[in-house]
């Protein structure tokens, strides 16, 4: 057992991270902190996601769907219907990634295991298919919605690269911390229950499939919320953010990072959307080699992706120290790190 | 063992990330000036011919990888025979970047351009190719004011009042028209079947050619979208109406060659009238079974041009092989716009370069061509016919020739 | 009738791209996306031995077979260091398909293969009103043997026996003294060779491209899921099926064609959320 609200290191680091962010257009070009938007957006997804994936133990490959439906309800009310306020296009992007979710869930629920992992891939990518062929989710002559403006806030004022990715550092930060709260309610408690032994939970009156449902449509509502932001920021949104290969990509965020871990999907997310583009400056036709080969590695040399890896290292250096703690932090990390 | 190499793999590969990303602007002005240089010392030495009097740096925004990641290099061979040609005299000055267009994620695609734009200092941009990126791109460089050179075709709605696209070598809306003219007026159908991918491109290019088609008498009696992601053509093939005259057709090389087999297999005969034709190397793949259909070119190595005859024997002498569409509309695009940079007297601003190239006689590989004032090219078509050459290869025998086909009248 | 016949003939490439997958992720329990990627690199062997070395086609389909179950020995010995983490199996795949996917462009050209000129496989028969081309034919001839032996070997030989047994309980066939590992190996071989089969006999109507490690992927899952995993007769049915519905709706609602697969797999699920055959996967 750990002791609550005694600071950790973790808890530390990832101040001081918000902090560096927060005064990083301070030192980043404008096309810099752009990617640095882009990548806390990513990040954000990522953690999202991971609610289902590593905490439900419900591996999902199509999350992106959820988050297209986010994105393309923002784009078709501030394109369409000229509602440009960030909240209500936040507030409606996230209820209709709740019902999204919620049909996404009862489908996919009837899987498991493996077979959960295909029918959330073949579902997310039917979403695609009907973003791709049905008119109501395209712009006049165009296979997307595009021409979306950044939000208004409701305060007045003109927004530049650095206070966009000031104000979705705040977002993400905000939506972080609910998904912190959340894992670590009692419903947090039980979640990761439901994913280590279902039988037992089941055995002392939890009705694990709530759960489960739960799990996924926080994932989705939180999802759509990242989704509705990448619109903003992209200022378009198509077929392929909603498709196979997006989703995918965020699978390989969170698992880079760490599945099931407090911080490993959020920098997985970031670093992944760093390592995409400058993989390209160093060498555009061969980037995908390169971004491959550390997907590769990472799977093989790195168990638990870099979350993993870091429990690792702290767990050896803690071992000089007292056995008895090196224990201790072992069977957190057992605790903390199930795998579905 | 294992573990360990590739530990160490991960750690040269992290070093190699590290070094593109920590050094940032350092690394990246480096490699500009490295690409740069390639490109600019005939410019540079050849200062004592004629002094320089501008400077532009332009970025290529064009696929390097994924499906169509022969078009980088392809239009990259392009741009260096332009600039090549010109750069001994022209007196402007071009630095060229590249950046990879991503052909399945667009807004990955204006992250790499604002980086082009905002670090890097791009003031021309040539590409985007993808309608989805064009689209991404479109509202960023109208906002930066940042002119930029479609060279394989837009939406209208780019260029003019509706962005700063300069969209060679014509509308998507109005290439294909006189494909649909010569069926009707020359050919004399009266009834035609289409087939054309379900998106923007194909139902615009395929309109512009259904529209002058009936605007000349003739009848649309079937047409069929094929969704993206499809990949088997048996199905179009089959349900071609057979009381059409023609089959009016547009797909990517890859799918338009599966149909075609298909199409044969089968046994309709009913003529096509392909958009583009086939481009190489694929049509040579599938020449025998095209031997005397109609198409469309926009260009085409066999124009009898003095430009193009030039162009086609220097790139053979250079690269050993016939120049495609996608080569020879970046060469042109490349030398449009240090004509029009010439003309501007070094300014790039959208509204100099337009009021430089209005009505500027160009003098191109496929023919004259023209800038309207909203910077859409006006410029030749190419009714072709399919044929074999005296050296066993498969050609696109350039017939009758549309001029002034491209820019909204 | 056309339409039908068109199914079919679409369902038996299906079939083609999706038994190997079935077998793996059936048998296995592993996760191998990358089989998308290792039919390509087979369609890719099938055009440089057919096409660009104008070797005869069965040459061509054999050796684009071998050199997949190669490539399958490579996977396993990659897959077999990730046991039963999908997490990592997932991350592996997708690593696999952006390296598999580069280095095919960087030896092939990222240009597309157009469908592999054959000959003798050239035309169509003609039965009443439906014309089948040629190519199809040989298509479900092949695909109805490769559905054939995947069958024999699985069902009706000791092997079939031992890796049917370990699908149920692993440690228990290890008990056994039996050695699963040699199994595991086969099993990888059959299922990438099967891939690679079926690229070199899809490249008869597809060609070869470097989008297909994802769109053949795309395509073999959802007949997985529709036919369950790891039963031949169930990815049979479930490839024919699809591609029947795929001919049908293509015809019938073409503005949402691409939608109805995937929507009839939804509606299997509700009714049989283990697939037609109803064998729960691990």
């Amino acid at each position: 057992m750990r002791v609550p609200w005694r600071i950790r290191p973790s808890s530390g680091l990832a101040v001081g991270a918000v902090a560096v962010l927060f005064l990083s257009p301070l030192f980043l070009s404008t096309s810099q902190q752009s990617l640095v938007t882009r990548a806390l957006i990513f990040a954000l997804m990522a953690a999202s996601l991971d609610i289902a994936y590593g905490h439900g133990g419900l591996p999902s490959l199509g999350h992106s769907a959820l988050v297209g439906v986010g994105g393309y309800t923002v784009g078709i009310l501030m394109v369409r219907h000229g509602v440009d306020s960030f909240w209500l296009g936040a507030l409606a992007a996230m209820a209709l990634g709740v019902v999204a979710a919620a049909i996404f869930g009862l489908l996919a629920l009837r899987a498991k295991g493996i077979y959960f992992i295909l029918v959330t891939f073949t579902l997310g990518q039917m979403i695609s298919n009907l973003a791709q062929q049905w008119k109501f989710l395209k712009s006049t002559g165009v296979d997307a919605i595009v021409g979306i403006g950044m939000p208004s806030i409701g305060l007045s004022f003109e927004w530049s690269s650095a206070s966009f990715l000031r104000f979705v550092l705040v977002v993400t930060v905000v939506a972080m911390l609910v998904i912190m709260q959340i894992l670590r309610s009692p419903f947090g408690l039980a979640l990761r229950g439901v994913r280590d032994n279902e039988q037992r939970m089941e055995a002392l009156g939890y009705h694990a499939w709530w759960y489960k449902l739960a799990a996924i449509v926080v994932s989705g509502a939180l999802g759509a919320l990242a989704g509705a932001l990448f619109a903003y920021h992209s200022g378009i949104i198509t077929p392929t953010n909603v498709g196979v290969a997006a989703s995918g990509l965020l699978v390989l965020m969170v698992v880079f990072g760490g599945s099931g871990t407090t911080y490993g999907p959020v920098v997985g997310g970031f670093v992944i959307t760093i390592i995409g583009f400058y993989a390209s400056e160093l060498n555009k036709a061969r980037a995908p080699l390169i971004v491959g080969l550390v997907f590769i590695a990472t799977a093989l040399a790195l168990r638990g992706g870099l979350a993993g890896a870091v429990q690792r290292l702290v767990r050896r250096s803690r071992s000089g120290s007292t056995a008895r703690l090196a224990r201790a932090a072992a069977t957190v990390d057992e605790t903390e790190r199930g795998r579905p | 063992m294992k573990v360990k190499v590739l530990v160490a793999a991960i750690g040269v590969l992290a070093v190699m990330v590290l070094v593109g990303c920590g050094g940032g602007e350092t690394s990246t002005t480096a490699s500009t000036a490295a690409s740069g240089s390639t490109e600019t010392t005939a410019a540079e030495t050849a200062t004592s011919a004629q002094p320089t009097k501008a400077s532009i740096t332009v970025g290529v925004l064009v696929p390097q990888t994924g499906f169509a990641a022969n078009y980088g290099p392809e239009a990259q061979q392009g741009i260096d025979m332009a600039l090549a040609e010109m750069g001994v005299d022209s007196g402007v000055e071009v630095k060229i970047i590249t950046a990879d267009e991503d052909v399945l994620d667009a807004s990955n695609t204006l992250e790499r351009l604002k980086k082009m734009v905002e670090t890097d200092g791009a003031q021309i941009v040539i590409g985007p190719v993808f309608g989805s990126s064009q689209q991404a791109v479109a509202p960023y460089l109208t906002q930066a004011k940042i002119p930029w050179f479609s060279f394989l075709g837009a939406s209208k709605d780019l260029a003019g009042s509706g962005g700063t696209a300069f969209v060679w070598p014509g509308a998507d809306q109005l290439t294909a028209g006189p494909l649909g003219d010569y069926a009707a007026k020359t050919l004399g159908y009266k009834k035609i079947a289409t087939l054309a991918p379900d998106y923007a491109y194909g139902h615009d290019s395929i309109t512009g050619a259904t529209d002058t088609f009936t605007a000349a008498g003739g009848k649309v009696i079937q047409q069929q979208w094929v969704p993206l992601g499809t990949t088997d053509m048996l199905q179009y093939a089959t349900k071609i109406d057979k009381n059409a005259d023609a089959l009016l057709m547009w797909l990517v090389p890859s799918d338009a060659a599966s149909f075609v087999k298909e199409y044969r297999n089968l046994g309709v005969k009913i003529p096509l009238l392909m958009f583009l034709g086939i481009f190489d190397p694929t049509f040579q793949e599938v020449g025998d079974l095209l031997v005397g259909e109609i198409g469309l070119n926009e260009y085409n190595p066999n124009l009898d041009n003095a430009r193009n005859t030039a162009f086609v024997q220097s790139y053979k002498a250079k690269y050993n092989a016939i120049p495609n569409q996608t080569t020879a509309f970046a060469y042109t695009v490349m030398e449009n716009i240090i004509q029009g940079v010439q003309k501007s007297g070094g300014k790039t601003s959208v509204e100099d370069l337009r009021a430089a190239m209005n009505g500027m006689a160009l003098d191109t590989v496929i023919g004259p061509a023209t800038y309207s004032p909203d910077g859409i090219a006006s410029s030749n078509r190419y009714i072709v016919k399919a044929a074999q050459a005296a050296d066993k290869t498969y050609i696109w025998d350039p017939i009758e020739t549309y001029e002034n086909v491209g820019a909204p009248k | 009738m056309q339409t039908f016949s068109n199914g079919i003939a679409v369902g038996a490439v299906l079939f083609l791209m999706a038994s190997g997958l079935s077998l793996l992720i059936g048998a296995m329990g592993v996760l191998d996306l990358a089989h998308g990627a290792v039919y390509m690199v087979g369609a890719y062997l099938g055009w440089t031995l057919a096409i660009g070395l104008g070797q005869p086609y069965p040459v061509a389909v054999i050796g684009a077979g071998v050199g997949a179950g190669l490539l399958g020995v490579v996977l396993e010995r990659l897959f077999r260091r990730v046991p039963g983490m999908p997490d990592e199996q997932i991350l592996l795949s997708f690593g696999l398909i952006y390296v598999i996917t580069n280095v095919v462009q960087w030896v092939w050209s990222p240009i597309a293969k157009s469908p592999f000129d054959v000959s003798w496989l050239e035309g169509s028969v003609h039965v009443a009103s439906v014309a089948i081309p040629n190519v199809r034919l040989a298509i479900a001839v092949v695909g109805f043997a490769v559905a054939l032996v995947l069958w024999y070997v699985q069902e009706r030989t000791r092997t079939g026996a031992i890796v049917r047994a370990g699908m149920d309980d692993a440690n228990m066939v290890r008990a056994l003294g039996i050695h699963l590992d040699w199994v595991v190996v086969g099993v990888f071989v059959l299922g990438s060779a099967v891939a690679g089969i079926a690229g070199a006999m899809g490249g008869l109507v597809l060609g070869a491209s470097s989008a297909q490690a994802i769109d053949v992927l795309l395509l073999a899952l959802v007949i997985v899921v529709v036919g369950g995993v790891g039963s031949v007769v169930g990815t049979f049915a479930a490839s024919m099926l699809i591609g029947v519905l795929d001919a049908f709706s293509r015809s019938l609602v073409p503005g949402m064609s691409s939608v109805a697969i995937y929507a009839l797999m939804a509606l299997v699920l509700v009714v049989r959320p283990t697939g037609l055959s109803g064998r729960l996967a691990r």
